[in-house]
């Protein structure tokens, strides 16, 4: 009567020897998935040298709050604990963050003007990028078809006019939508093609919780404007801040 | 924007603060690669500290003081940054507010004071800035 209680145990702890090596395997085939996009992640940020860590006199004007509050941080290391903070929570920080990053990428399709005023039926905005493109430009267009987000590539033609409102934080696009369509409305109404541009985290964010945005996206959609990948990600563009000066 | 700050004893927010605290002075040292990982740990600890406040909610009364209370009551820019993200025991604290006593206004000074008479002599004072999506979510 004790061989098949003992033959019982035998099966029972080679399976469980068999699943631990199951769990074993998993775990490591997770470690180099993990490992693989922390490269990836790291190759694309150095890809980014050449066009984001070179501010020039102009941009450090434009982005003064930015700029002072980085030259703070660097040279009175007390302060950079809430820097570092700030630069993941302060609107008017991330704000100033993501359009020197849209600018330097900008740069190389044509001749761009910051902060144009405009007047609408909804309002007086001002866009946060106008002009013409002095040659072809890849997009990538965010949009929402039966739920899933998906990306569609682009290429918006030299000599076309356009115009770009910034985002680099998602609470407006949850809360405050009228207001953002407005922006992107005032973007079209200025150069003819008007486009709210995204970050990449931004992104990733949005494709995780479509729902969260079908409101946003389907008000884009209606008022025939764009949302487009115009930066990095938050982390991206951190990272090349704290390497420019 | 708002400032949360309240007084309390959690050895886990202490820990998660002291090791952003690192982390956001290795965003400034070393190689690029160096940096964009010390980045990305600043982000990652950033969630767990907004985590662990969520936790202690239930038993710690969180106050908040609007950003612009902050600058309105004190000029000196870096004495506002310093002021808006610090974790400090009760008695570190009341030295560091002694010590600035001439550069910060009145009305902040009374909101220190009152926080002190709260705070016990084993606890510390902790601040933080939250965007307005984590004071929806915290508040």
């Amino acid at each position: 009567m004790v061989e098949p209680i003992t033959t019982a145990i035998t099966i029972v702890k080679e399976a469980a020897e068999k699943a631990a090596l199951a769990v074993r395997e998993s775990l490591k085939v997770n470690e180099i998935i993990k490992e693989a996009v922390e490269m990836a992640k790291i190759t694309e940020f150095q890809k980014m040298k050449e066009v984001y860590r070179n501010p020039t006199i102009k941009d450090i004007t434009n982005h003064d709050f930015l700029f002072k509050s980085l030259e703070i941080a660097k040279s009175i290391p007390e302060t950079r604990t809430s820097f570092l903070n700030r630069l993941l929570t302060d609107s008017n920080l991330l704000g100033q963050m993501g359009e020197y990053h849209v600018g330097k990428f900008l740069e190389s399709f044509g001749n761009f003007t910051q902060h144009v005023g405009c007047v609408t039926e909804n309002g007086k905005f001002f866009v946060d990028f106008v002009g013409e493109l002095s040659k072809d430009m890849p997009i990538k267009l965010i949009t929402l078809k039966d739920g899933v987000i998906k990306t569609v590539s682009e290429l918006i033609n030299a000599g076309e006019s356009i115009g770009i409102e910034v985002k680099n934080g998602l609470y407006e696009l949850k809360n405050n939508v009228g207001h953002v369509i407005n922006q992107g409305l005032a973007a079209k109404e200025e150069a003819g093609r008007g486009f709210i541009g995204i970050s990449q985290s931004m992104l990733e964010t949005i494709s995780e919780t479509p729902d969260v945005f079908s409101k946003f996206l389907e008000l884009v959609d209606q008022s025939e404007i764009g949302v487009i990948l115009t930066h990095p990600t938050l982390e991206q563009q951190l990272t090349n801040i704290i390497s420019c000066l | 924007m708002a400032i949360i700050y309240f007084c309390n004893s959690d050895n886990e927010l202490r820990n998660l603060f002291t090791q952003f605290e690192e982390a956001s002075h290795k965003v400034f040292e070393g190689n690029e690669k160096q940096r964009f990982k010390a980045v990305r740990v600043t982000a990652k600890l950033k969630k767990q500290i907004l985590n662990r406040i969520l936790k202690l909610r239930k038993d710690t009364q969180i106050r908040k003081m609007k950003l612009s209370f902050l600058e309105d009551n004190v000029k000196d820019q870096i004495l506002q940054y310093k002021l808006s993200n610090l974790l400090m025991p009760r008695d570190d604290f009341e030295k560091f507010i002694k010590d600035n006593t001439k550069i910060i206004g009145k009305d902040l000074m009374k909101l220190y004071q009152d926080l002190l008479k709260d705070t016990k002599g084993n606890e510390y004072i902790f601040f933080w800035m939250l965007s307005e999506e984590e004071e929806d979510a915290i508040l």
